[in-house]
């Protein structure tokens, strides 16, 4: 069994991109969230092992969700997904608790060795 | 002298007198700690490092040798008073020794050194050394590996490096690389400082942590971590994070500047001088190993399992020689006195006697000093009264006491859970102790000996002692037992609630003690070897366990007693005594049929009720009890008919039966037939379950 893995983001082509990227290397989507206040709720619904967050969403932005899905589960494993010129969100957000950060563009080894890396 | 000879024949003796060695290090830096002036202790300590540098060159054993060479020049140090000797002297001494025993452990099993860190070590060593000289204007902390790279640190960190060394972290210098084509370098770097600086301080960085966090590096960063974490583990955690190339971590050194080689010829003229003596003295080492090898030859190593086998021939030879006995006995019987009877008689008498003694040759055999266990515990109590903050004078008396191998095992864990808890709840802390009194230092004392035919282990503390009404009151609060029934209990059974599952004093989790799972883990330990413990404790002046071990678990006596015509064993070691009960003696509490036994209410039941085996009791105006105890209270069990006791040997019943309730195993009797041994434990259990559920009705 892949694991399993929630996907957050606000543009339904990204998350398309990243399901697409999941699927062909064995990881299973646990369900998406098209922003912070759903992937909270779908957090506790799923329980997945991994979360990919987008930082900039309508509702909850990725870094309040982070603090709150954190508050949940402190062993939760989140990945940030943020556009270049985000450096101090991004570290805002490890400072919440999650684990590491993807750089859009995504390039596809870019977000498996993170997801691989975060599993651990 | 390395070379030149093989040096593979000397190994063992090598082994054997490291072990040694070892051993005296290991008794001395405890009791060193204790004794901090005691130069006759440095000197062994110092004489014991000496002889191992010296055996592990002559054996090409580098890091042992290295590590035990830096180990003596500390001590030397030491010895002429040049540095004191502190708790951290003590920790990196018995570091020291850590690293030895793992080292050995290698050249014991791989005949050669295995992959085993000791740079950190020698460096931590180096340092102590290194804070004796005096003039040292400049420090410089370089990157070893690494060449050309340099981390100049300034006072106030080489301040903190070295005094993260004292206290037994570990000082890294990690080269952290990143991808070349990485976006977002700045948070990138951000995220391993973040999870460094969950195992430790970042004490450096270079750049500077703004300048990384500005990204205003190429791809590589350099950081000075302290933590306690070793490589290995820090080296994960940042690999934890992605797009990271490499990562290289060594240890900070702190190295003399070159200024100070002035000095160092006449350092080396004295290492010269040391290094003839030792040669001399290798030999004479040499010389003496040889005439220990002859001595070691005249002992074999035999496999336990061997031994384990030649106890169940000779378990079946006991056997075998009370059938014999009753054999010849019946002979006798029907055919008079005759000669060739008597002949047979003589025989079995004789072959009696020889199974006997073999029996004990082999008991003896898998008979071991309790040293082995025994051993380990002062450091371990050192370790912990460190960590609990008491200072504690451990004894131990009767290490020279033997015990069956297969108690040995067993009684390890029970042991170390009650040195805990006495050290941790027992002993009060030094201030408390001096409010009260006593010397601030607490005494624990943990002895050993032989009794008739059991061992005594006992478990000894001077501390605060255990209150029976706070026993009570944390039983009732934690639901163990309701406050009517808490309030009839007398103060020793009160104590003895400390033994209910789910009981525990500690009003702190400490990591050492106190996770409510303690006392009745304990017991159970010792029960399962038929052992019994017990509590004495006074509030204020302290606690003391007993646990009286079985010499051995395979051959055990017993009493035989009869249900109709099937024989059963009770272990004499849970036998109290055996009474006879007139019928009209029997009271009842509620449905409860007990007996006064010297004031005492003894509740009873029948072997028959408590085995569930199906039959009419009969109807008697006199019956027999056998008595027993488990820890607690006694039960007294009734049976048909009392046949004797006899030394049985113990066999299991056997996988296809498997483990039945109220059973111990089955033993072969002299007339053949099986007899069932019973469990006297599950029985008793059984017993009180049985009993609250009558008196609760």
């Amino acid at each position: 069994m892949g694991k399993r893995v929630l996907v957050v983001d606000d543009a339904a082509f990204m998350r398309m991109m990243i399901k697409d990227i999941l699927n062909k290397n064995g990881y299973e989507v646990a369900g998406e969230a098209e922003n912070g206040v759903k992937a909270v709720e779908l957090y506790k619904e799923l329980k997945p092992d991994l979360v990919t967050m987008d930082i900039t969403m309508p509702e909850k932005d990725g870094i309040a969700a982070v603090k709150e899905i954190k508050q949940i589960d402190s062993d939760a494993r989140i990945i940030m997904c943020s556009a270049m010129g985000q450096q101090m969100m991004v570290m805002e957000a490890i400072q919440a608790g999650a684990k590491d950060f993807v750089v859009k563009p995504f390039q596809q080894e870019r977000v498996i060795q993170a997801l691989e890396k975060a599993s651990k | 002298m390395t070379s030149g000879f093989d040096i593979s024949q000397y190994l063992n003796i090598f082994l054997d007198e490291a072990d040694e060695q070892i051993q005296i290090l290991d008794e001395a830096i405890v009791n060193l700690e204790n004794d901090k002036k005691n130069s006759d202790l440095l000197n062994d300590i110092f004489r014991a490092a000496h002889t191992l540098k010296g055996s592990s060159a002559s054996m090409g054993f580098e890091k042992m040798a290295s590590v035990t060479h830096d180990l003596e020049n500390v001590l030397d140090k030491l010895r002429q008073g040049e540095v004191e000797v502190t708790p951290e002297i003590i920790d990196l001494l018995l570091e020291c020794l850590d690293i030895i025993k793992v080292l050995k452990e290698e050249i014991a099993s791989e005949g050669k050194e295995g992959k085993t860190e000791t740079e950190q070590l020698i460096s931590k060593l180096k340092v102590v050394l290194d804070g004796t000289t005096v003039a040292k204007n400049e420090i410089t902390v370089s990157f070893d590996a690494a060449g050309d790279e340099h981390i100049q640190l300034d006072d106030v960190e080489k301040g903190l490096v070295s005094e993260a060394y004292r206290k037994g972290y570990f000082v890294w210098h990690i080269r952290v690389t990143l991808d070349s084509d990485c976006m977002m370098k700045g948070p990138r770097a951000y995220i391993v400082f973040n999870n460094l600086e969950s195992i430790g301080e970042i004490i450096k960085t270079v750049p500077s942590a703004e300048d990384i966090e500005a990204e205003k590096f190429e791809n590589q960063f350099h950081l000075v971590l302290v933590s306690q974490e070793d490589k290995s583990n820090v080296e994960s955690i940042i690999d934890s994070v992605s797009e990271i190339e490499s990562i290289v971590i060594k240890p900070v050194s702190l190295e003399e500047d070159k200024l100070e080689e002035t000095k160092e010829p006449e350092q080396k003229e004295d290492v010269e001088d040391k290094e003839a003596t030792e040669e001399v003295s290798d030999d004479n080492n040499v010389r003496r190993l040889k005439t220990e090898k002859i001595k070691t030859s005249q002992t074999v190593r035999v496999d336990v399992q061997r031994l384990e086998n030649l106890m169940n021939l000779v378990g079946e030879l006991v056997i075998d020689r009370i059938r014999l006995a009753d054999v010849g006995e019946n002979l006798k019987n029907h055919l008079g006195t005759e000669g060739t009877l008597e002949t047979l008689e003589e025989v079995s008498i004789h072959i009696g006697r020889i199974t006997g003694e073999l029996q004990e040759e082999i008991m003896k055999a898998r008979m071991f000093p309790v040293e082995q266990v025994f051993n380990r515990f002062p450091r371990m109590v050192r370790d912990l009264a460190r960590r609990a903050g008491k200072e504690i004078n451990f004894q131990v008396v009767g290490r020279e006491t033997e015990l069956d191998r297969t108690v040995i095992e067993e009684i390890g864990d029970p042991l170390i859970h009650l040195l805990r808890n006495a050290i941790d709840h027992g002993i009060e802390s030094p201030e408390k102790r001096r409010k009260l009194g006593k010397p601030a230092e607490g005494l624990v004392k943990l002895s050993a000996s032989h009794q008739e035919n059991q061992i005594v282990i006992t478990v000894e503390d001077d501390g605060a002692g255990m209150d029976p009404e706070k026993i009570k009151a944390k039983a009732i609060e934690k639901g163990l037992i309701n406050r009517e029934n808490a309030r009839r209990l007398t103060p020793k059974e009160a104590i003895n609630l400390i033994f209910k599952p789910g009981f525990s004093t500690a009003k702190e989790i400490s990591d050492v003690s106190g996770r409510g799972v303690g006392m009745d883990i304990v017991r159970n330990h010792i029960e399962k070897i038929n052992g019994v413990i017990d509590i004495h404790s006074e509030v204020g002046k302290g606690t003391k366990f007993t646990i009286k071990l079985p010499l051995t678990l395979a051959i055990n006596r017993s009493l035989l007693v009869k249900l109709e015509e099937s024989v059963f064993a009770f272990p004499l070691s849970n036998v109290v005594e055996i009474i006879n009960v007139e019928k009209d003696e029997i009271k009842h509490i509620h449905r409860q049929e007990v007996v006064m036994v010297r004031g005492e209410v003894l509740p009873l039941f029948t072997l028959e009720e408590l085995l569930d085996i199906k039959r009419e009791t009969p109807k008697r105006e006199s019956f027999p009890v056998v008595v027993v105890k488990i820890s607690e209270k006694p039960v007294g069990i009734i049976v048909d008919q009392l046949l004797g006791e006899q030394e049985i040997v113990i066999k299991s019943l056997g996988d296809y039966l498997g483990q039945v309730p109220g059973l111990a195993g089955a033993t072969i009797m002299g007339d053949g037939k099986v007899a069932l041994i019973l469990d006297i434990r599950g029985l008793v259990q059984h017993a009180r379950t049985e009993e609250y559920a009558r008196i609760a009705n």
